[in-house]
């Protein structure tokens, strides 16, 4: 059996008491895999940085107990968990070298200097600084900064490494970049990674899974492409990508899939986590991506609409098209798709919903 | 075009006006200072009459004994008073400054208040106090007033800097394995050293230009420089008189001058960007 790196059990957080309270976190249950890149992804003031400052001991859970590879963490302080944090803006000790602060926390733990000395000189290594080690940290880049705060977090070998938005005070382009090698870095250290972010790409590029979560809570918990194609719930649809929400009714199901149908036209929809709860002729609701839906001929989709608006965005086309009062889809297509003359608002169009790609939210 | 032009000058003339003030201003303020350094090199015996340039005033001073021993003691004091307020100072900021408890408020109030209180009341309450407990005046009772009133003083730079310090800084610390005294020793007394040093050269300044509350509490034979610049003065302005007021002038300037030093060297290295 192999233990969790850390697990999360029915974890409440209030801040505050009384008329001030705020509840932070609520009945949340996760559990970490040993070497994951695991990501927490939510809207601001969802309590991303609040779960972690649980986990490394900055706060502690009113409900709740938090492990760390089977071992319980309450009444730890932070200076005695295994656990590393790169903080939001770095927080590099100003009157230190760059050497210094990476070694910082080897000779808090009592590490020879000679030992301290050989890690410091890996560690920059591995960030490839290896010519700043004598520099202050006000002498470097924001992005030089960031390495140096991951090799001070890195150079303690900590168990679990935790990482609160370390990418949202750089450039977009750095940004990207370094997701690169944030990713690689991990594969390397084999340390398992838990990353904050709110930004949706980065949390797809990097993570093996995601806990989406909202209001103190984790909505859905998966990997990447799980999330992004079988959202849970309309929040999860809604926050991760474009997606239109169709209500529709369940009039039977087919082999594993439910036929339903919104309006005057008929979807063959994948079952979300709950179809065994679902009866024929119950409101449902839909969930189906821009990109999935296809625009044909006028009469040779499922439906036919007109074009509202046509939006050019260089690989992609954007279309809105109505296909009857209440329904307004949005369709994104790759102009290597498109014909000559890409429909233009006013056109009437055919519009189709593949079979499969629409999918049964749970709420 | 031409009132484009018009408006402008109409509204640089008051800062004009304001310049010229301010430049009067100065001028009234530093002008009695340049007399006084002017005449501290004056040869002639009557202070007001220029002669020729000579540092025979400066000599006659140093060598005579009441100065020197008045020099002495005003060290005496500033030194004793600077380390044990700022020690003080520090340890209240420290103190004051921890996750919210109940009467930080009024603490912080009572800390900066003597400051507002006029320095005579001061200096009678401290008379009064020494003498209900039959507490010798002398040199001693002269450093206990100074180092009393000097805290609030130390206290103002070091609970700035203090203010100002990233909080996140001492959970990294945590973060990384230091436990409470090493988060103290490594990250925020170094943070907080500039602090530090400002308070000090600050309490150092006020308690060498101290005059009142030394006045007060000083014995027989405890005579700071302040004191026996005014017991000369009775005398008649003197160019020796000028010669120390020189001197005495000099040592807060240098004081200041290294406080803004530092301050302005420190802001430049502990911002990190
Ligand atoms: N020290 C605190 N005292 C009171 N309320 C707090 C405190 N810290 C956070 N909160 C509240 O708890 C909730 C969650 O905050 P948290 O910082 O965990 O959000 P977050 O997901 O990290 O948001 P962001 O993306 O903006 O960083 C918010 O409503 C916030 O206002
Ligand atoms: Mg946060």
């Amino acid at each position: 059996m192999t233990t969790n790196a850390i697990a999360v059990n029915g974890v409440d957080k209030v801040y505050g008491s009384g008329a001030n309270a705020v509840t932070a976190l609520q009945n949340i249950h996760l559990e970490i895999k040993d070497q994951e890149f695991f990501t927490l992804l939510g809207p601001s003031g969802c309590g991303k940085t609040t779960l972690l400052r649980l986990i490394a001991g900055f706060e502690q859970p009113n409900q709740g107990e938090i492990l760390l590879f089977g071992e319980h963490l309450e009444g730890l302080e932070p200076n005695q968990r295994p656990v590393n944090t790169v903080f939001q803006n770095y927080s590099l000790f100003p009157h230190m070298t760059i050497s210094e602060n990476i070694g910082f926390g080897l000779k808090m733990q009592g590490v020879d200097s000679a030992q301290i000395n050989t890690t410091v000189g890996e560690m920059l290594e591995l960030v490839k600084m290896q010519e700043y080690g004598s520099r202050k940290p006000n002498q470097l880049s924001g992005g030089q900064q960031q390495r140096i705060a991951l090799a001070r977090a890195l150079a303690p070998k900590p168990k679990v490494l935790l990482l609160d938005e370390p990418f949202s005070a750089l450039d977009l382009k750095l940004r990207q970049a370094m997701r690169h090698e944030l990713k690689q870095l991990q594969k390397e250290t084999g340390i398992t990674f838990v990353f904050v972010t709110h930004d949706q790409e980065e949390a797809m590029s990097m993570s093996d899974r995601i806990a989406v979560m909202s209001q103190g809570k984790v909505q859905q918990l998966d990997a990447p492409e799980t999330i992004y194609e079988m959202p849970e719930n309309r929040f999860v649809a809604n926050f991760i990508g474009d997606v239109n929400l169709i209500e529709a009714t369940l009039t039977r199901r087919h082999n594993e899939n439910l036929i339903c149908a919104a309006g005057a036209m008929e979807i063959i929809a994948k079952p979300g986590r709950s179809h065994s709860t679902l009866v024929d002729g119950q409101n449902i609701q839909l969930a189906v991506r821009p990109e999935k839906l296809q625009i044909t001929e006028i009469g040779e989709g499922a439906i036919d609409a007109i074009v509202l608006d046509s939006m050019y965005i260089g690989t992609d086309r954007f279309f809105t098209a109505q296909c009857s009062n209440d329904l307004v889809l949005e369709v994104r297509m790759q102009n290597s798709h498109l014909q000559e003359r890409p429909p233009a608002s006013g056109d009437r169009v055919g519009l189709s919903i593949p079979p499969g790609s629409a999918v049964v939210l749970n709420d | 075009m031409a009132k484009s032009m018009n408006t402008p000058k109409k509204t640089r003339n008051p800062i004009n006006w304001l310049k010229a003030w301010s430049h009067l201003f100065f001028l009234y303020l530093y002008a009695p200072i340049a007399v006084l350094i002017i005449y501290s090199f004056n040869d002639n015996r009557i202070a007001q009459v220029w002669t020729e340039f000579s540092t025979k005033w400066y000599v006659k001073a140093f060598t005579n004994e009441d100065i020197q021993r008045a020099i002495v003691n005003s060290l005496k004091v500033a030194f004793v008073a600077t380390i044990v307020s700022t020690l003080f100072a520090t340890m209240a900021a420290l103190v004051l400054f921890r996750p919210k408890f109940r009467g930080q408020v009024i603490s912080n109030a009572i800390i900066s208040l003597p400051l507002l209180v006029p320095e005579i009341a001061t200096a009678v309450a401290t008379l009064s106090f020494f003498a209900a407990i039959k507490f010798p005046l002398g040199l001693t009772s002269i450093i206990i007033a100074h180092i009393v009133f000097c805290i609030p003083f130390a206290f103002m730079p070091i609970r700035a800097r203090l203010a100002g310090m990233d909080q996140t800084l001492q959970e990294a610390g945590k973060d990384l394995y230091a436990n409470e005294w090493q988060v103290f020793y490594y990250v925020t007394l170094p943070m907080l050293k500039p602090g530090i040093i400002a308070g000090a050269i600050l309490a150092f300044i006020i308690s060498v230009d101290d005059f009142i509350i030394s006045l007060m509490v000083a014995g027989a034979g405890a005579t700071t420089l302040p004191l026996y610049i005014y017991s000369m003065i009775r005398l008649g302005v003197s160019p020796e008189i000028n010669a120390v007021s020189t001197v005495l002038f000099c040592i807060s300037v240098s004081a200041i001058a290294a406080y803004w030093l530092i301050s302005r060297q420190t802001e430049d290295k502990t911002h990190v960007h």
